[in-house]
């Protein structure tokens, strides 16, 4: 996974470059918080990034909070870097829509477990954007009947949007995914076709048959 | 102590770390520039924010003792102190001339 680093101290920076990229994770390394600032409204902009609290031009703060009003940029997972003495900064910095933080001179394993707590949010993030996704696709593709539906009382056509009376199989047929398949069933067998056998069969001579 | 041991504290291979020496060796020389001449003009501000970035990426380093003499120079200026904050500069520097002597060491044994 890509991450995004924002430091200006130049051994913090390569520090946790090098731990990342031992870890695996890959990285996009930026000094100060416009630079950051450009990485995140990008595209490709990596979904995890690690800002530093204190950094030139536009502090890590700032930066989440841009990310955060901004609708059109995908939400990256934000950690802040703050100093251990300085707990003002992490409320700051949560309120300003950090998801998490981490004090300096940092625990390596401490650490490791944020980046991996975000990798796992990013994932879930992602998977549920997919569903949802996946979901409005599929009700772009099933058609609904809803409302009140006029329908004549003895031939049980239907009224469509255009005024026309349209035959109940088309008209449910054009409004759903359903096709129909035509029988008879046994109460207009007897009343319909049980007769109309009978006369056939009366007026029909019976070499004929 | 030597820098093999200090690369384990921060668990870092020995030319990792010796390339992390190097560069908070220049960063933090051009921060002593700066706070030396922030102690001179008396700009409280400039000194926290030096003796705050030496105090951090020595911590980081495992470099205890440069740490915290930074961490006492940025107390002390948060308190609008700067007595002692030149003597403190000047620990540092020594401080910092054992660690090189320590990375050039390393780099002898390992090179040849």
């Amino acid at each position: 996974m890509k991450v995004l680093i924002a430091e200006d101290d130049p051994v913090f920076c390569r520090l946790i470059e090098t731990k990342l990229v031992k870890w695996g994770y890959e990285t996009v390394v930026t000094h100060n918080g416009i630079e950051a600032w450009e990485v995140l409204k990008r595209e490709d902009a990596p979904p995890l990034a690690i800002l530093d609290w204190m950094m030139p031009d536009m502090d890590g703060a700032e930066v989440c909070g841009k990310a955060r009003e901004s609708s059109q940029i995908r939400p990256a997972y934000i950690i802040l870097l703050t100093a251990k003495d300085r707990s003002e900064d992490i409320t700051k910095g949560l309120q300003a829509g950090a998801d998490d933080y981490i004090t300096k001179p940092f625990d390596d394993e401490e650490f490791q477990a944020r980046i991996k707590v975000g990798v796992r949010v990013v994932r879930l993030q992602r998977l549920l954007s997919d569903r949802v996704t996946e979901l409005e696709a599929s009700l772009r593709r099933v058609k609904q009947l809803q409302g009140l539906l006029p329908i004549c009382s003895y031939c049980k056509n239907i009224r469509n949007d255009q005024n026309y009376w349209q035959k109940v199989e088309s008209y449910i047929s054009e409004h759903t995914e359903v096709q129909f398949t035509h029988g008879i069933c046994p109460e207009c067998f007897q009343r319909i076709v049980e007769p109309e056998l009978e006369r056939l069969k009366k007026e029909t001579p019976l070499s004929d048959l | 102590m030597n820098l093999k041991t200090l690369a384990e504290k921060v668990d870092l291979d020995e030319a990792e770390y010796q390339d992390m020496i190097d560069l908070f060796l220049k960063t933090t020389s051009l921060h002593l520039i700066q706070l030396e001449t922030a102690i001179e003009t008396e700009d409280t501000r400039k000194v926290i924010e030096s003796a705050h970035s030496i105090k951090g990426s020595a911590a980081s380093l495992g470099l205890t003792g440069i740490s915290g003499v930074a961490w006492g120079m940025e107390a002390n200026a948060r308190a609008n102190n700067l007595t002692g904050a030149g003597r403190a500069v000047q620990t540092i520097k020594a401080e910092m001339e054992r660690v090189a002597e320590l990375v050039s060491v390393s780099s002898t044994a390992r090179n040849g």
